[in-house]
């Protein structure tokens, strides 16, 4: 009779600790990873966007510190070119297939030369994701439920093309 | 005792089923991750090379066949001069059979990779 009941306290033993600490740090484990997944392609889309604003940096300007952009404005450029890598409309909401739940804010975008040879150019984004599983319990959720998670790429590229 | 053997390799054998499950849950996302990475090294060079080549598309082809992945279709633009814009357009179809994963079967994921950049290709 004893060793019934101890057989039953072991299955509620095994099973809180299943559910209690197995689950929630697999959960967590897979959230980190959905959410690590998530920018990772944010910060493709933004690589391949900084190297393109090549073009709008003024070539007689190289100079050692302070590269000039020309009259095309290279953060415009940015701008145009990371809608349509991010597939967002004018406003940077949104539109299709997009990592993005909700509108994009570009929030700094440098272009610098350190040595002689290599042009940096960076840029940090503001992107609101959807918590998959339980994101939103760890992070502080806006009044849509989104988590706002800043995203910076710096890409660097030589001087001579 | 028996009981508790019993009830510490049920325990076991869940934890090893969740978690290979979570790997294989993450195998399309890896797939997908990769086929990216291929896709942005072909878009660089054809940033370099003003556009897409028959070389660019047919390395770019040759490395997600590799991947096991089927239907293959790459577009992209040709004979861009600098500063105009070039597309890199390339759709596939990946075939996902989790073993573990029992009920969900063999599923058939298409991964779509979209990108647009700036031609660096200067003509003379």
């Amino acid at each position: 009779m004893n060793n019934k009941g101890s057989a039953v306290i072991s299955i509620i033993i095994a099973s809180a600790f299943i559910v209690f600490l197995i689950l929630p740090v697999f959960a967590f484990v897979m959230e980190k990873q959905i959410t690590n997944t998530k920018i990772s392609s944010v910060k493709e889309c933004m690589d391949i966007t900084n190297r393109a604003v090549y073009t709008a940096l003024k070539k007689d300007s190289l100079c050692k510190s302070e590269v000039e952009l020309s009259i095309n404005n290279g953060k415009e450029q940015f701008a145009a070119l990371l809608k349509k890598n991010m597939n967002l409309d004018d406003g940077f909401m949104p539109k299709g297939v997009c990592p993005a739940a909700g509108k994009v804010e570009i929030l700094k975008f440098d272009i610098y030369r350190e040595d002689d040879s290599t042009i940096y150019i960076s840029s940090q984004i503001r992107i609101p994701l959807k918590p998959s599983l339980y994101l939103g319990e760890l992070c502080v959720l806006d009044k849509d439920g989104l988590v706002h998670i800043i995203v910076e790429a710096l890409s660097s590229m030589p001087v001579d093309n | 005792m028996a009981g508790k053997f019993m009830i510490t390799g049920f325990v076991m054998v869940c934890i090893v089923v969740i978690g290979i499950s979570i790997v294989e849950m993450f195998v399309p996302v890896s797939i997908n991750s990769s086929l990216k990475t291929d896709c942005r090294n072909a878009l660089i060079r054809m940033e370099a090379n003003g556009g897409m080549t028959q070389d660019i598309e047919n390395t770019l082809e040759k490395q997600l066949q590799e991947k096991k992945l089927t239907d293959v279709v790459i577009s992209g633009t040709y004979n861009a001069k600098y500063g105009e814009e070039i597309n890199l357009e390339v759709s596939a179809s990946y075939t996902w059979e989790p073993v573990f994963l029992f009920f969900k079967g063999s599923d058939v994921l298409s991964i779509e990779y979209n990108r647009t950049s700036i031609s660096r290709m200067v003509i003379n």
